[in-house]
């Protein structure tokens, strides 16, 4: 009835193969590469030690790019959530038509970046649909995409709009496993509705809360396709991103040491992140 | 009865504005790519309803650029790499929730843990290896790995197996069935369900995938949808109506397969809350 040892590991080949080739190696090497000047074409690869990374933080678009992924950040994490949230309870109750809501709304989350980037763009044309929409209130030409200031918002405003579906759907199915008995029992026993909700919902539904945030928090530090569709970083690099500055640093100027040092910042500060992610889906796995 | 009536009134008032902000992208779309000309497209105040149905921007936008080839490659990229993520991915499950051996569940963190990582951390490298191999513009560096499977994928489809008693496992192996015979007469035709997910999922997102086509793929002849959607902007960047029009050639594929699979979709990106 036993099988040979080797079997299982058969099974496993293919990924394992990946896991060391595909993932583990090349992280070791970006580590590498990062440590050194390489131009991606010449054969000989130089050691500059850490100036890469010494030269990263005085490159002041750097310092702008990790602040806007800074700024994805809270905007996902504040308002994508608690907008999820509201709308997973709202659409949590029973109504004519909820159905065809709920697939109304999950509609964004099938849309490519690159088509979302190509929908807001012309939304947020200075002649676009949201200036003349303001424009009926007095609020005159706003460059959304042009103006330094603003255009990393108009960005995460883009990419909210795919987002808050997506939180959503995670929150939705949360509220699948609140058990209905409890939440009448507290109505029973005369908790109003803001009671049962934080008393009641909130509390069952931390496990999809957590997954909700670590999944914003991981997706805002690896913001790139709606940032290159939409601006390519621009007007000069006022809005540009991590993946995006390494993009340009590796493959169009050919500093694949400089992009590489960049892929490893990222690296560090998802890592944490990705621990705390794993372990609360291991933990719901063993439940 | 009052108090009901006055809270259905809130609720449809907020249904409405809350669908008029997440569909008016949508209708827009649409709305631009049957208009006229580009005059058309910048009157004030914009008409939402265009003034007269302009349905041959499709045809136009169809001739100015080689869609068809674009698809042909997406298809290629798309099928293939289907095809590898669920042989080896369901086989990596399998053995995963059904097969005991030293070290799985360790295993099974380390593979599961390479889902979160950020692809550009390794994407220098596997440029690199790439590149050696002769593989840049070619399509393989987009559908090879998947044979290789998805860390995601097997996350997904290892929780469909274990819910499948291991009785089943232990009746079959008994009557003399070999591991690999119990994996594909018994246990991959009763994973269909969540095999379908897979390949939805996956095809979805290897259609809708830029980074990967943008990073490999340098003659026009080799773009994807995609690539070629975003290429096409560069040369009609003032024509919103073509731009609006191949927009939903490219989109009209997923919708449709969405509207289609949605069940399935909405159930495997619960499992485990993330998408692919």
């Amino acid at each position: 009835m036993r099988g040979k040892w080797w079997v299982p590991y058969a099974f496993l080949a293919p990924p394992l193969v990946m896991y060391s080739i595909w993932v583990l190696l090349p992280i070791f090497q970006t580590l590498y590469l990062s440590f050194t000047n390489w131009d991606g074409v010449s054969p000989s690869i130089n050691f500059v030690g850490l100036s890469n990374f010494k030269r990263l933080f005085e490159d002041p678009y750097f310092v702008t790019s990790l602040w806007n992924n800074v700024k994805w950040l809270v905007g996902f994490t504040m308002i994508s959530v608690p907008g999820g949230l509201g709308i997973a309870m709202f659409l949590n109750q029973k109504f004519t038509g909820s159905k065809v809501y709920k697939v109304l709304m999950y509609l964004p989350m099938t849309l490519s970046f690159v088509v979302i980037g190509q929908m807001w763009s012309w939304i947020l044309e200075p002649q676009g649909a949201l200036n003349s929409f303001l424009n009926l209130f007095g609020i005159h030409e706003i460059g959304w995409l042009s103006d330094p200031d603003i255009v990393t918002y108009s960005l995460i405003m883009a990419a909210l709009w795919r987002q808050i579906p997506y939180a959503m759907v995670i929150f939705l199915a949360g509220l699948n496993q609140v058990p209905s008995e409890l939440v009448e029992a507290a109505y029973v026993d005369g908790a109003n509705s803001w009671q049962r909700f934080f008393h009641v919902i909130l509390p069952m539904l931390r496990p999809a809360t957590v997954v909700a945030i670590t999944v914003n928090i991981i997706d805002s530090l690896r913001a790139f396709d709606i940032v290159y569709v939409m601006t390519r970083g621009g007007p000069f690099y006022s809005s540009s991103v991590m993946a995006n500055y390494m993009y340009i640093q590796a493959f169009n100027n050919y500093q694949m040491g400089y992009g590489a040092a960049i892929a490893v910042i990222q690296f560090l500060i998802t890592l944490g992140f990705i621990v705390i992610y794993m372990r609360n889906v291991l933990r719901r796995e063993e439940a | 009865m009052k108090r009901s009536s006055i809270k259905l009134l809130v609720l449809y008032i907020a249904l409405i504005s809350l669908s008029v902000v997440f569909l008016m992208p949508f209708l827009w779309m649409v709305t631009t790519a049957l208009k006229g000309s580009e005059d058309e497209i910048f009157t004030y105040p914009p008409d939402i309803i265009p003034k007269s149905f302009h349905f041959e921007n499709f045809k136009r936008v169809w001739e100015l650029y080689p869609w068809l080839t674009f698809l042909n490659n997406t298809l290629i990229i798309a099928v293939l790499s289907t095809v590898g993520v669920v042989i080896s991915s369901s086989m990596a499950a399998f053995a995963f929730a059904v097969l005991r051996f030293r070290g799985r569940d360790k295993l099974f963190i380390l593979v599961i843990s390479t889902m979160m990582i950020p692809y550009y951390t390794t994407l220098i490298p596997q440029y690199i290896l790439f590149a050696k191999l002769g593989w840049i513009d070619t399509l393989k560096p987009l559908w090879v790995p998947a044979f290789f499977g998805s860390a995601y994928f097997i996350f997904l489809l290892r929780q469909f197996f274990k819910s499948i008693p291991v009785e089943l496992y232990e009746a079959a192996r008994i009557d003399g069935a070999s591991i690999f015979q119990t994996f594909y007469k018994i246990y991959f035709p009763l994973a269909r369900p969540a095999v379908i997910t897979v390949i939805i999922l996956h095809f979805m997102a290897a259609w809708s995938d830029f980074f990967g086509p943008l990073i490999y793929l340098q003659s026009e002849e080799k773009y994807t949808l995609v690539l070629g959607l975003n290429s096409f902007r560069g040369m009609y960047y003032t024509s919103w109506h073509y731009l609006m029009a191949a927009t939903i050639m490219v989109v009209t594929p997923m919708i449709v397969v969405f509207l289609i699979g949605q069940k399935k979709i909405i159930g495997g990106i619960t499992i485990s809350g993330m998408k692919s």
